[in-house]
């Protein structure tokens, strides 16, 4: 809730910060590969290697977002504490995802 | 600690930024907070190796074109990116399976996974090694 003031908890180890860093670490590391897809893509001049340029860059955004949304919660004193499950199966499904799709993506460009 | 007595879990508790939960994650208590979000790292940074292990495979992929023969390159380059997809869904299970045993005060899981890790990147660098010799 906007406006709804809770004090954050003593917290010496900086735990909320570090796990917001290591949210943003990992958008950045999926940006990286969301770029190396585009100019893959756009090398080759495939539609579809931008596509999914394009759709890696949607999924780094997702996880900007979500750490942005956790950092928020922790910082607030939001309880639970542990993230939400259905979050961090859905995050990983979809790396998984990009991963499979790379997959068919190498096997099936620049054969030559 | 101080702070671990008002952490215990209220179950059934809603709010709109967490919806429901499996039961799994209301059973046991709620561990220390410290240990939830080590965890929560600990699965990022293995999204993190997943996906430095992906950024490989394309480099692989587009700039060893001088690697040959090519077609054991794009089935190395293959073999790295299902590498990474397995090792996004363990991140996962890793995760899940280290917070369920800390709301249970259990042992934490052994990790199979980094024996795994390491044979397969090992046996990749011999490999690469050979070709680059040979080549």
């Amino acid at each position: 809730m906007p406006g709804h003031q809770v004090p954050p908890p003593y917290d010496p180890g900086l735990q909320a910060e570090r796990t917001v860093l290591a949210w943003s670490r990992t958008a950045f590391a999926l940006l990286v590969n969301a770029i190396l897809w585009l100019r893959t893509g756009m090398a080759d001049g495939d539609r579809a290697l931008l596509l999914f340029g394009v759709a890696l860059l949607a999924l780094a955004a997702g996880f900007h977002f979500c750490g942005k949304r956790r950092g928020r919660a922790l910082m607030n004193g939001a309880r639970p504490i542990p993230a939400h499950p259905a979050l961090m199966g859905a995050l990983a499904s979809g790396a998984a995802l990009a991963c499979l799709l790379a997959a068919v993506a190498s096997a099936c460009v620049g054969k030559a | 600690m101080a702070v671990s007595a008002d952490i215990i879990d209220t179950p059934g508790v809603e709010t709109m930024q967490h919806g429901r939960r499996p039961s799994w994650q209301q059973e046991g208590t709620e561990p220390d907070y410290r240990f939830s979000l080590a965890n929560e790292r600990t699965y990022l940074a293995w999204i993190r190796t997943a996906l430095s292990i992906l950024a490989g495979a394309v480099l692989v992929h587009q700039f060893a074109s001088r690697l040959q023969p090519r077609g054991l390159v794009l089935a190395g380059t293959v073999l790295l990116c299902l590498l990474a997809a397995a090792l996004c869904g363990l991140a996962y299970f890793r995760w899940r399976a280290n917070e369920i045993a800390m709301r249970h005060a259990e042992p934490l899981p052994f990790p199979h996974v980094i024996p795994l890790l390491s044979v397969c990147l090992l046996m990749l660098g011999i490999f690469v090694g050979a070709m680059v010799a040979i080549a």
